[in-house]
């Protein structure tokens, strides 16, 4: 049985410009020990699919599907059953570590908080033991200084601690190397990729960089305006993209030359009718504008494109 | 003014330049950010400005364009130095360097229409209303958008669309140099290719010089035609493109810690 | 080319303060045409509520709702004005201290720490004790104490937003520091000087009721706090004519909910566009 699953997960907003469908119909699941990369552009709904998992989602927001962790289906959780899901068994590292932590706390004090609630044990061995991880991660010391007296990626360092403390079953990582340096993003990867083995954890890697998603995930998720497109093993769609999107993002990538797509990105609030991608897509054909392709699945591989029935 | 933009060759230099900031409440501690820097912009080229953050690329693009003031050096600008302009001369530096910001969240306004962040740069130079709109439409079609976006607020646009405004008003004053500070640093790697693009394509066109500002090498190897590699405010390689290899600067905690914590 | 812009869409939460301060100030506005009576004019003194009279009349015979009616203008013209001037005051000290820091910064603040020292309500008093008491006196002398705490907000928020890009970016283009303040950075501001303007409204209406009741207003101007003021020391109270003392406070107590209420609106609107955006 999978980790988790998510059976036709549809997430809607209701905004004062309308509905926005911000995920429709996504499926898709996760083994034990597994890595999943979701990639996609700003505003596809990857990021949403992370927080309707660990239910954050604002109050605008109406969900509709299953998500199953381990047979339970966490969607039907009551408040504080979800309460002792997270952190404990699936934990988020979040996008902006220097915004994640709170200003007037020590490092130390935050990092010990989820094993005080979650295990109950006293300060002092809490503690101790939030000093050991820090330690395992190379920062020996910080614990006692602020947030805002570390740089940008020793914050990313202490949030993965914090995150990965309690040794959760399932880490999500949400855009763990957005603002990072070009060269720091290898060393934050290689610090979840060890925490994740250390931990034996599966992970969520939620990204817009195709190359951090071919550097660390077993499977890959590409979503387009809220929707999976293709899915399946990572070096087999990267390498070879079935779907017209996925090719224009790798072409796009700065190894490829940075080919541009053409067109913007739609409008979540009324997409285009058919195939989403229609529009900017340069095998276009007739049906394509007029009917939603299925997620089409053969040998390991799901594609969402007319061409590949 | 005329004289200076069509008699001699525009370029911009920072010579020996140093930024010290004090800091401190009680105890005031110098840091210094630049360290005897010199870089020159020409026309038609593009210098690349490489780093990791807090290496000082924005401190010295800022002194480039006029916002900040070096604590010694100078910069130059098309034989002038800058502190020494009259202010005539002084609207013509204004009028030829330029700049793009990296945060398209605030790059513009969120106050002003579209449409008023544009005007309001050709009221400034004093161009008639009734030639105002054909410019907007000719500016707005320049960076790839259409005229629709001119009555809306910079928050009902995208990242990658606020960028291309902000490129289109920078470009509205006909600038001889632009200097780019990340400007698809938070943006979509497809995104991404999209701005670069356009960015050669204008350089191609209208023959303007580029301070481009990156922390990725593959970035700068498509952008630059000359590589100024910066390490904590100090120049560590300068020179053609090619011959460039950029320092390994791999490690989490390859930034300080700050003195006083570390007891 | 035009744009249709559509005003921002408001909550409703707004409408009963709203709705009860726009009443006031027509109050006050159309004063001369609601007013039953003249409020000077002298009728029976000590009447009861009646058709006639529908507040009943004061020691002097004047009726008391059209006093009330007058009252409004006084007392809204001080708190306005007041309020006016001492935001107008604080945001042209605070946003140049913000923008231009450094000596005008400290130069600017400096004042303003010395003004945030003075003791405002008791300085009040004893100007107002010692000067010939006018509306327009008790008006300019608030104006001129109450900026500080405001101009130390402006100057917070503008240090906040120069630092944005889109000013680097105006400074960059040749836009005078004028049109940058004026057009970019004031605009990015209006969400703390407005909630600060209704409370300070609010607060100078309190002050001058309070001012007018103690007998340091004007006696010829009669505002609500002056009406409570007669009806205190001519009996009103002792007597037990509730229709006499009982509405001016009302009124004050309505008008200054209605601000205050409007105010936590507006400053908690603005924290959760901050959220959002």
């Amino acid at each position: 049985m999978s980790l988790l699953e998510l059976r036709s997960l549809s997430v809607t907003f209701s905004t004062p410009s309308g509905f926005v469908k911000a995920a429709s119909d996504v499926a898709m699941s996760l083994e034990e020990h597994e890595t999943l990369a979701i990639v996609g552009e700003t505003g596809c709904g990857k990021s949403v699919i992370a927080n309707a998992i660990m239910r954050l989602l604002p109050e605008n927001a109406s969900i509709t599907g299953s998500v199953i962790y381990r047979g339970m289906d966490l969607l039907k959780l009551s408040e504080r059953e979800m309460a002792r899901i997270r952190g404990r068994e699936i934990s988020i590292i979040f996008q902006n570590p220097s915004a994640a932590f709170n200003p007037v706390h020590r490092i130390l004090d935050q990092i010990s908080e989820p094993l005080l609630i979650h295990l109950g044990i006293s300060k002092h061995s809490a503690i101790d033991e939030a000093e050991g991880i820090l330690c395992a991660l190379g920062l020996n010391g910080a614990g006692r200084l602020y947030p805002f007296q570390l740089s940008g990626g020793m914050n990313q360092r202490a949030m993965i601690a914090c995150s990965s403390i309690l040794r959760p079953r399932l880490l999500i990582a949400d855009e763990p190397t957005k603002g990072l340096d070009h060269g720091m993003v290898n060393a934050a990867l290689e610090l979840i990729r060890s925490v994740r083995d250390e931990s034996g954890a599966s992970l969520i890697l939620i990204t817009h960089d195709l190359d951090v998603a071919l550097s660390s995930s077993d499977r890959i998720a590409v979503m387009y305006c809220g929707e999976i497109v293709e899915m399946g093993k990572t070096e087999d769609v990267l390498g070879d993209p079935a779907h017209p999107y996925t090719e224009a993002l790798r072409e796009s990538m700065p190894d490829r030359g940075f080919r541009p797509i053409p067109g913007n990105t739609p409008s979540m609030v009324s997409p285009p009718a058919g195939c989403r991608f229609h529009p900017r897509c340069a095998f276009k054909m007739n049906i394509c504008s007029r009917e939603r392709p299925p997620l089409n699945n053969s040998c390991e591989r799901s594609v969402r494109c007319w061409r590949c029935i | 003014m005329r004289e200076i933009r069509e008699v001699l060759e525009v370029y911009l230099r920072a010579q020996n330049v140093s930024k010290v900031y004090h800091e401190g409440l009680l105890f005031r501690r110098e840091r210094c950010v630049l360290r005897d820097v010199t870089v020159e912009i020409e026309e038609g080229h593009t210098l690349g400005l490489f780093g990791p953050s807090g290496s000082g690329k924005t401190t010295l693009a800022r002194i480039l364009a006029g916002l900040e003031h070096p604590s010694s050096g100078d910069v130059i600008f098309s034989g002038r130095y800058l502190r020494n302009l009259r202010s005539q001369e002084y609207t013509a530096f204004r009028r030829s360097v330029q700049m793009v910001f990296q945060d398209p969240e605030s790059s513009l306004n969120p106050m002003k229409t579209i449409g008023r962040s544009l005007r309001e740069v050709l009221d400034l130079l004093k161009i008639p209303r009734d030639k105002q709109s054909r410019i907007m439409m000719d500016a707005l079609e320049g960076v790839g958008l259409s005229g629709e976006v001119l009555c809306r607020f910079p928050r009902q646009l995208s990242g990658g669309q606020n960028q291309r405004i902000a490129l289109a008003r920078a470009l509205l004053l006909d600038p001889r140099i632009l200097i780019l500070d990340e400007p698809t640093a938070s943006l979509d790697v497809s995104v991404q290719a999209q701005i670069l693009n356009l960015l050669k394509d204008i350089q191609r066109r209208r023959g303007i010089g580029y301070l481009y500002i990156s922390h990725h090498p593959a970035v700068m190897r498509f952008m630059s035609d000359s590589v100024c590699e910066l390490h904590t405010g100090r120049v560590v390689f300068t020179g053609p493109v090619e011959k460039w290899v950029p320092r390994a600067v791999g490690s989490l905690d390859s930034m300080h810690i700050p003195v006083d914590a570390r007891t | 080319m035009s744009c249709n812009i559509s005003a921002p869409k408001r909550s409703p939460r707004y409408i009963p303060g709203a709705l009860i301060f726009l009443t006031f100030l027509l109050m006050a506005v159309l004063a001369p045409y609601i007013a039953p009576h003249d409020p000077w004019k002298r009728y029976e003194p000590y009447l009861g509520p009646s058709w006639i009279h529908p507040l009943g009349t004061n020691d002097m015979g004047n009726d008391i709702l059209s006093e009330i009616i007058f009252g409004s203008r006084v007392s809204l013209s001080v708190g306005l004005g007041s309020a006016i001037i001492s935001t107008l005051i604080g945001t042209i000290i605070g946003a140049s201290a913000g923008y231009f820091r450094g000596w005008v910064d400290d130069m600017l603040m400096g004042i303003t720490d010395i003004f945030l020292m003075i003791p405002q309500i008791p300085l009040v008093i004893v100007v107002a004790a010692f000067l010939k008491p006018s509306p327009i006196m008790i008006t300019l002398i608030m104006g001129l104490l109450w900026w500080p705490s405001l101009a130390r907000i402006v100057r917070s928020r503008v240090l906040q937003v120069r630092e944005m890009a889109f000013v680097g970016a105006a400074r960059v283009i040749g836009f005078s520091d004028r049109h940058i303040i004026l057009t970019d950075v004031l605009p990015n501001t209006i969400h703390v000087i407005m909630p600060k303007f209704m409370l300070t409204v609010a607060s100078a209406m309190i002050a001058e009721a309070s001012l007018s009741f103690l007998g340091l207003g004007d006696p010829n101007a009669k505002s609500w706090g002056m009406i409570i003021n007669f009806a205190f020391s001519r009996g009103g109270f002792l007597n037990g004519y509730w229709w006499w003392y009982m509405p001016p406070g009302i009124c004050i107590t309505l008008s200054v909910l209605s601000l205050v209420s409007m105010s936590l609106l507006l400053e908690r609107d603005q924290v959760s566009e901050h959220v959002t955006s």
